[in-house]
């Protein structure tokens, strides 16, 4: 037991590739950024120093702030749509036997399995003004003029959380399965009906899932970019397609750094949250 | 009328029959065990009870109410489970709290309520810990109060000191009995374990592959098993084939594989052959061959012996006969020598053979 509990010490070499690699592709940059985010960019020129001109920018240029709060509001969309569609999946899973759950589980992670693009444009092949769905419900005289299912924030929700589903899904299905059931039997023997067992006892049981879920999803949906390109035109702007414009538009590193931090601020903060919700529900 | 009440109840699944054509009455204030080996049925009848399990046919009666079909929400029973199954969110008081505010008891009378039964499983001080800070013998009296607070009208526990090591189980077997006895509730308690059933139950249900083999009260079950199942089941014991050679006014003399056992008259025998059980705390051990009134007395040699602390548990070959387990009471200062090899003599009195019904 005490060898594996930390006293063999010449196992530590064993993590020095993982380390070396995390600090190669995340600590460096990361300081890089926000060494960046503190230079001045003047006439095309960055000059390195601790100047607060990118900050004063991004919250008084009025767009940036905006653009900002659109993409939190998009990322929370996208959350809780992944969490009202796959809490019944994962507790469809719960209760299916293994074979069951074991397709149930391919088609929710199928999306992952392919491309972003072709997964993007068939979405447009679905939805667009002459896609499957407009086409059919106009010859069948449903409508008449084409319904608006892409080119806003509708459309670019749907396509994200086709693929984010799953991440919401499996820790939530690892909630649910570590449920002991006999915890909701004995609920139920105690006068409490399928829905206050569900409210009082699973729901509850199942909280550190929840948490999970929604962070992982969060964060993820803080950083698209590509399908509100495809899926949103220019109607749905989101932090990361402002990024990538000043970096290779108008090779602005400095604010692009800025808008980078307040997206990991952003999402630093989700985790605290779910972290403080982690807690009080653990007692 | 009967507390609860089981008419020709039959569980399948698919074409495997769990539970098959049972009939079953508790009485008021009864403690009935359910009891037999993995797989025989026992927990699915209890389950059926408690309403989780639907029968395929058959009606289930509970305090006078057909409940077939009713949702175990509606049944009125208090469950304890194996594993606990307390909500380990909710604190001790939460937990026995639970089903008085999912019946709508107001806030005062549930108070009074909870401490009440917090103070009959004696964890009055605990009602502040969360189920994870306590120990599995807590944890199970929280589930017993948490059953019992609200005034359920029958019991139903599953293996619930499963979990506990022996000595604690052997005290919480004292504990519940005492407790069941004060508050006169009728209890279906399910168990494979044959101590546990004998020493609390007022009638065991003997159950296999789904059906009742025998129902009786502990000492009927020991001593008068109907079946070679049940002997078998019920603790140790020597089973013979045999049949009869000679009779006289009072006794049956049996030959049973070799050895010549007499038997009282009193017991019927089917045809000539029959199955003789002697259970083998009732022999005794001989250094030497003593004719004793109502015993016969047969000479084998020691082929090994196990000792088990307070008993001792010889196996003796017969000469020309089977092998007879004996255990004796470790009373003895060594007056038999022990040894494996050493020669003994079996003494078994008439009334320690039981012919069992065929």
């Amino acid at each position: 037991m005490s060898q594996t509990q930390g006293g063999n010490s010449k196992a530590w070499w064993l993590l020095s590739p993982g380390v070396g690699l995390y600090i190669l592709t995340f600590f460096i940059p990361l300081a890089m950024l926000l060494v960046l985010s503190f230079a001045k960019f003047e006439n095309s020129v960055t000059t390195i120093g601790f100047f607060f001109d990118n900050y004063v920018k991004i919250m008084t240029d009025g767009i940036t702030l905006t653009i900002f709060y659109r993409t939190v509001q998009l990322a929370l969309m996208i959350t809780v749509s992944c969490l009202v569609l796959g809490y019944p999946v994962a507790v469809l899973m719960r209760r299916s036997g293994p074979r069951a759950r074991l397709w149930l589980l391919f088609f929710i992670v199928s999306p992952l399995l392919t491309s972003i693009i072709v997964r993007n444009v068939a979405w447009v092949l679905i939805l667009g003004r002459s896609g499957i769905i407009n086409d059919t419900l106009i010859d069948w005289g449903w409508i008449s003029t084409p319904l608006p299912l892409m080119y806003n924030t509708f459309g670019v929700v749907l396509a994200v959380v086709h693929v984010y589903l799953s991440f919401m899904v499996l820790p939530l299905f690892g909630a649910l399965i570590a449920i002991d059931s006999s915890i909701e039997e004995a609920a139920s023997s105690l006068g409490a009906s399928p829905l206050r067992v569900f409210l009082t006892v699973t729901l509850p049981l199942s909280l550190p899932g929840v948490t999970a879920g929604c962070t992982l999803v969060f964060i993820l949906s803080m950083g698209i970019y590509l399908t509100p390109v495809i899926m949103g035109g220019n109607f749905v702007l989101t932090l990361p397609m402002l990024i990538t414009d000043s970096v290779r538009n108008l090779y602005n590193w400095p604010v692009a750094s800025a808008m980078a931090l307040m997206l990991l601020a952003a999402i630093g903060a989700m985790v605290l949250l779910s972290a403080r919700v982690q807690k009080m529900v653990g007692g | 009328m009967s507390t609860v009440e089981l008419r020709k109840v039959e569980k399948r699944y698919g074409s495997v029959a769990a539970v098959h054509s049972l009939d079953l009455a508790i009485e008021p204030g009864e403690f009935v065990t359910l009891l037999g080996p993995s797989g025989c049925g026992k927990s699915t009848t209890l389950r059926m009870v408690a309403g989780f399990v639907q029968p395929n046919a058959g009606t289930i009666e509970i305090g006078g109410k057909d409940v077939t079909g009713i949702p175990p929400h509606r049944r009125e029973v208090g469950l304890v489970f194996q594993n606990y199954a307390l909500f380990p969110h909710m604190s001790v008081y939460k937990n026995v709290e639970f089903g008085l505010k999912m019946r709508g008891v107001d806030p005062s009378e549930r108070r009074s309520r909870v401490e009440e039964a917090l103070g009959l499983v004696k964890l009055g001080d605990y009602s502040e810990r969360m189920p994870a800070q306590l120990s599995g013998g807590q944890q199970q009296r929280v589930a017993l109060a948490r059953a019992l607070v609200i005034r359920p009208n029958v019991l139903l526990l599953d293996e619930p000191f499963g979990a506990l090591d022996k000595q604690l189980r052997d005290h919480m077997r004292i504990e519940l009995r005492d407790l069941q006895r004060k508050l006169n509730i009728s209890t279906m308690f399910v168990t494979h374990d044959q101590d546990e059933a004998l020493s609390m139950s007022d009638r065991i249900v003997v159950m296999s592959e789904g059906t009742v083999c025998q129902v009786g009260g502990p000492n009927a079950i020991y001593e008068k098993p109907n079946s070679r199942f049940v002997a078998d089941f019920m603790g140790r014991s020597n089973l013979f084939e045999a049949r009869q050679v000679d009779e006289s006014n009072d006794a049956r003399t049996l030959d049973a594989e070799g050895l010549l056992l007499n038997a009282d008259k009193t017991q019927e025998l089917n045809g000539g052959n029959a199955i003789v059980m002697v259970r083998p705390e009732k022999i005794e051990l001989l250094e030497s061959e003593t004719n004793r009134d109502g015993s016969v007395t047969v000479g084998g040699k020691i082929m090994s012996s196990v000792y088990l602390g307070s008993t001792v548990q010889y196996e003796v070959k017969v000469e020309d006969g089977p092998t007879v387990l004996v255990v004796r009471q470790n009373v003895e200062d060594g007056s038999i020598s022990a040894q494996p090899g050493s020669p003994v003599f079996l003494s078994i009195p008439h009334n320690a053979v039981y012919i069992i019904p065929q």
